[in-house]
């Protein structure tokens, strides 16, 4: 890489050495009007006096890439080949209403600023009020490196900006995190990002309440898409369509293409576009690869075959009558995590658009019937006091267990010698689709159009396939670019992990939860409800007649605040 | 002193209850600091091993680098004695008022506060949240102290301490030309220091334990006090127990020894009285 | 400032007067602007119907939302565990820190290790202690069971099983408790005059006599406080079962208490109307509570006092 940069360097200065040094005598032009020189020191005192502007001549690939700060870019690279009406009217132009005294700064300090001298002269600029940088942007640039610019259009310098995030990330996440943070800030030197932790996803969320409500926001911030809705309904939230579509800053169609669709569809409301994919993970099987051999046991990839396998790697070893070692653990809460059986059992659990429920209909009977039928045979239960359905797991107390990709590092690093975890996608019904989780970043409607833009910058930044790849590569979490497999630095993690394989495999199968206010509260009600079912405490039907009653009303109830 | 068998039975009950009590209360504590020091492998093992195979004082190391530590501890100990102090002038301010003053409606100013002390905690961080971003105090070390700085407890507690003192000291301190101020402050608080000084610590610890309140209220890592980083070893997909368990000691140890060295004058404020029961 | 001994002429009583506000001040100030006004403001929420949260707009009030917590099954279920849990917890704490503090009081060795012992529990954060003790009952590879077994114990589900999550609150009151309630105990025992033993001790009183007949009226204040702290603290019960139980309510709901059902209408659900209903419920039934209790302690003493004159 600096191998490159300082060939490219080197080209750089033997062209403008070819440009303004060596002498082309075809171009040479009949009479020269006199030039009067400006030593860089006596220059640079003169950058903030509004009495003098300075004129960058270079081409405006090079004046666009760097500049002397407040420069003003106008090509003179036709009236140095001898074109001589071009170089008039472009200075016609750049004087236009001009009573200011012009510092013209070319490569070297020659040619083109004869040409643009030359130019003056002829449209009848005070010559007096003309001067040229000695020695040129070559000049320049090796004295006061640190007074140079990236690309300044024209007239504008970028303001400084600073941007604040708000996020629930600790441990390699947040390293992970600041260390593409401050690539980013290297790469836009005038824009600050500071992340700031806020505790765990409910303290965030709590914070960002409390934040919406004193007109405090952020203006980044990590969200689930089942809380941002409320925030997008509220007008909250920044619309990032004309940024990701804006032609310089924005999204290239391919790059569009280059996010699973899924990740997308979740940022979108109507036609605008809320939030960017961050932090995403899938829903998978794990399960204990010599526990499945043992039995004899295949890895399951239907319900059928799944429920068996529960049934046969259940084991009560003390002959208590309770199983010490469970077929299949689940997380504590499947309120929100049902959807991947409903949805293979061909349903949805809610319409999202309108937030009705469709608890007590018929996929939703058949996925619960098929869950407690693993409850009922004592062949699964619910994480418990474990918290995490990964810990029984680890701990041999589980052959299998649902949970999310995010808890591989947890697994590679507290399993217990012997045990060897592997992990399939959940097993398919009617429909083979998976679920997969986690936050977008969201850019609050807050602070001013600079901020907005340097927001959109680094969102972009982010989800960038080299930052989302090498986020990836550093969590449990998957990155949110197709392209992220092909990134040498992810590729070699997916070759040594292939748990994580499996998460990138299934992209096109992925879907994402419901996210329609009040739909939280619906499914806990529903959770409530299967609660109750798995335990034995209450008949199907009426749990499911209930829960649809309590789910509406929650709804209802989600809407008038 | 010759005892009777009873009496060295009853003795022999005492401790018996008194120790059994400690274990009980000791068991958790000594759970934590075995697994602070213990292997990640041995942390969630079945049958539990007690004593660690090799005690692992990485984990404190890993602990003590999770954070910004000084900096926390710094905010801990700067919001702590900042509460504790407001929260005892206002208290014992206004407990004397309650105790020794008259005026009108007092009785039922004392019940709208003990009042207050009737609704849940939980659902006053958003409106005092908003309230102070109005005032422009958020994250600054003014909005973690300012909603701390009394308590209604501690004024209950005071006023029940004061009101036990025989008036007779007051009319006394009147008749030498006294004044209330002199007399609360050289008379009262002295006589009621064991009260003083328990709800001096409870405030202590209660207001170095917390945590909500020290996140929402400010934003910036530079403004964290140490329980936040308790959110550090937690995520949704699983917790290091381990290094949560050095953590919570590092943070419990100051607070520990605060209460050994104030101890002392509890102790002292009830061996002076000379009871023996 | 200063006052002579007329303190029964008008114009001093009213310098009197002014003086309490002065001093009440401070104080009075904090817990206006942080205590009344946010907690009036939650109270007024609790008759929104319809309203802009964010924009505290409101645009129709009314009772729907009471109406709504007396048919909530889920509201009702918080309210009797919180009673359970304040009947049993409260009484139970008091009694066996009152065992105590009488136990450390008399003489014994070791007295400030044993206190310093008890006090512990109260200087730690209950977030780390709740997370030792839900790991200490587990069922599988929890302490508890480890011990039990020792004793021929089967295993017990204390975290899964419904009707253990109410003693496992209670033991955790009192645990957390106790050391503090020892001291407040010892402060109130301090406070008796030891004339009283003396006389006492020369009529050949028994401990448990003296115990009856002096410490325990001669600590009436005392124990009214505790009563009082201690239900009002049992009512919060939130924090132990927000961590233990893993952001769950325990088992099947058994440790749903009334603050965390308005946590998580607030927090969880937004239901920010709701919640504001539901803590004006509890805000009444505490103050019930307390009333009741001040009327008991007025009754007693109206019935010592009676005693005593005849």
């Amino acid at each position: 890489m600096k191998r490159i940069l300082s060939l490219l360097l080197c080209a750089v200065m033997v062209l403008s050495m070819a440009a303004c040094g060596a002498k082309a005598p075809a171009a040479e032009a009949p009479a020269d009007a006199p030039m009067q020189y400006i030593t860089p020191e006596d220059a640079k005192g003169l950058l903030d006096d509004s009495g003098y502007v300075f004129f960058d001549i270079r081409k405006a690939a090079d004046s666009g890439a760097k500049t002397i700060p407040g420069a003003q870019a106008w090509d003179m690279d036709k009236a140095k080949e001898g074109d001589a009406e071009a170089g008039k009217a472009t200075m016609t132009e750049a004087t236009k209403g001009l009573d200011k005294k012009i510092i013209l700064v070319c490569y070297s300090g020659k040619r083109y600023a004869q040409a643009a001298t030359n130019a003056l002269s002829a449209i009848g600029y005070d010559m007096s009020k003309v001067y040229t940088l000695e020695g040129g942007f070559t000049a320049w640039s090796e004295k006061f490196p640190d007074l140079t610019t990236g690309a300044a259009p024209a007239e504008t310098q970028p303001e400084e900006v600073e941007l604040v995030f708000w996020h629930a990330m600790s441990g390699v996440n947040e390293e992970a995190m600041q260390k593409i943070t401050d690539d980013f800030m290297a790469e836009y030197p005038y824009i600050k990002v500071t992340l700031q932790n806020q505790g765990g996803y409910t303290d965030l969320f709590d914070k960002l309440m409390a934040a919406a409500k004193a007109n405090q926001l952020p203006n980044l911030a990590q969200i689930y898409s089942n809380r941002l809705s409320w925030y997008v309904d509220k007008g909250l939230v920044l619309d990032l369509v004309p940024y990701m579509n804006d032609p310089e800053i924005g999204l290239t169609a391919e790059d569009k293409a280059d996010f699973p669709q899924m990740f997308m569809d979740n940022c979108i409301w109507g036609d605008g576009q809320y939030a960017m994919p961050f932090n995403k993970s899938m829903m998978v099987l794990y399960y204990n690869e010599g526990m499945l051999e043992e039995a004899g046991v295949a890895v399951p990839t239907t319900w059928e075959e799944w429920a068996e396998a529960s049934k046969k790697l259940t084991k009560d070893t003390d002959g208590d009558g309770d199983p010490d070692i469970y077929g299949t653990v689940f997380a504590n809460n499947l309120s929100t995590d049902i959807a991947p059986w409903v949805k293979q059992a061909g349903g949805l659990c809610m319409d999202d658009a309108t937030g009705k429920p469709f608890f007590d209909q018929e996929p939703m009977r058949k996925a619960v019937t098929f869950l407690n039928g693993m409850f009922q045979d004592n062949a699964a239960r619910f994480a418990g006091e474990d918290k995490n359905a990964n810990i029984p797991l680890q701990q041999g107390r589980a052959a299998m267990c649902v949970a999310s990709t995010s808890a591989l590092p947890y697994i590679e690093s507290g399993t217990e010698e012997g045990i060897v975890i592997n992990c399939a996608p959940l097993p398919a019904n009617e429909t083979d689709d998976q679920l997969y989780y986690g936050t977008n970043v969201t850019v609050y409607d807050v602070g001013s159009d600079a901020q907005k833009t340097a927001a959109w910058l680094y969102l972009k930044y982010l989800t960038a396939t080299e930052n989302t790849a090498y986020f990836a590569a550093q969590t449990g979490y998957i990155p949110v670019r197709k392209s992220a497999v092909s990134d040498p630095v992810f590729a070699a993690v997916l070759a040594e992990k292939p748990m994580k394989q499996v998460a990138m495999d299934n992209l096109d199968k992925g879907f994402q939860g419901e996210r329609c206010i009040g739909c939280i509260n619906a499914l806990n009600a529903l959770g409530d409800q299967l609660k109750l079912v798995f335990a034995g405490e209450k008949d199907l039907d009426t749990a499911l007649a209930d829960a649809q009653v309590n789910g509406q009303k929650a709804v209802d109830e989600a809407r008038n605040s | 002193m010759n005892q009777t068998p009873g009496q060295k039975a009853a003795k022999l009950l005492t401790y018996a209850i008194l120790i059994a009590g400690a274990v009980f209360i000791l068991l958790p504590f000594v759970w934590m600091i075995l697994t602070s020091v213990k292997p990640s492998k041995e942390v969630l093992k079945m049958p539990p091993v007690w004593i660690p195979s090799k005690i692992q004082w990485q984990n404190y190391v890993k602990a003590f680098k999770a954070v910004p530590f000084f900096t926390y501890l710094k905010n801990s100990i700067l919001v702590t004695v900042m509460i504790t102090s407001c929260e005892l002038i206002t208290t014992i301010l206004a407990a004397y008022a309650f105790a020794q003053l008259e005026f009108r409606g007092k009785n039922l100013l004392f019940l709208l506060l003990v009042a207050t002390m009737m609704v849940p905690g939980e659902i006053l961080t958003i409106p005092n949240f908003v309230t102070l971003a109005r005032l422009g105090w958020i994250n600054t070390y003014k909005a973690m102290v300012a909603p701390w700085a009394t308590s209604v407890f501690s004024i209950f507690l005071l006023r029940q301490q004061f009101a036990s003192i025989p008036q007779s000291y007051y009319k006394a301190a009147r008749m030498d030309g006294c004044s209330d101020l002199r007399y609360l402050f050289t008379v009262m608080v002295p006589m009621s220091r064991p009260t003083v000084v328990s709800i001096a610590l409870l405030k202590i610890i209660n207001s170095w334990n917390s945590y909500l309140w020290p996140l929402i209220s400010t934003n910036s890592r530079e403004m964290r006090t140490l329980p936040v980083g308790l959110a550090y070893f937690s995520t949704e997909a699983g917790t290091d127990y381990n290094t949560l368990m050095a953590f919570s000691l590092m943070i419990i140890a100051p607070t520990i020894i605060v209460y050994l060295l104030t101890q002392k004058y509890i102790i002292q404020g009830v061996s002076k009285t000379g009871l023996k029961g | 400032m200063r006052t002579n001994r007329l303190t029964d002429s008008p114009p001093v009583r009213f310098a009197l007067r002014y003086k309490a506000w002065l001093y009440l001040l401070p104080a009075l100030l904090v817990i206006t602007v942080f205590q009344i006004y946010p907690i009036c403001k939650s109270f007024l929420m609790g008759f929104y119907t319809d309203f802009d949260y964010l924009k505290d707009e409101v645009y129709a009030w009314g009772f729907d939302n009471f109406r709504n917590l007396m048919r909530d099954a889920d509201f009702a279920l918080a309210i009797k565990n919180t009673m359970r849990l304040a009947l049993v917890a409260a009484p139970l704490s008091i009694a066996v820190s009152l065992l105590f503090a009488v136990l450390l009081n008399s003489d014994i060795r070791c007295r400030k290790v044993f206190q310093s012992i008890y006090f512990l529990p109260f200087v730690t954060s209950m977030v780390a202690v709740s997370i030792v003790w839900a790991w200490m009952l587990n069922k599988d590879f929890g302490l508890v069971n480890a011990i039990l077994k020792v004793f021929g114990v089967k295993k017990i589900a204390w975290l899964t099983d419904p009707n253990m999550t109410l003693p496992i609150l209670v033991v955790l009151c009192i645990w957390k408790g106790l050391g503090y309630r020892v001291i407040i105990f010892l402060a109130g025992l301090q406070g008796i005059d030891p004339r009283y033993y003396q006389a006492a001790r020369l009529d050949g009183a028994r401990a448990m006599n003296r115990f009856f007949h002096i410490t325990l009226p001669q600590l009436g204040p005392t124990v009214f406080f505790l009563s009082i702290t201690t239900v009002i603290d049992v009512f919060k019960t939130f924090d132990e079962v927000y961590v233990m139980y893993a952001k769950e309510p325990g088992p099947l709901k058994s440790g749903l208490t009334i603050v965390y059902y308005i946590f998580d209408k607030f927090y969880h659900n937004w239901s920010f109307a709701a919640a504001a209903a539901a803590s004006f419920v509890l805000f009444l039934i505490v103050l019930a509570i307390t009333l009741l209790q001040f009327g008991v302690v007025r009754l007693v003493a109206l019935y010592d006092e009676r005693r005593t004159s005849r």
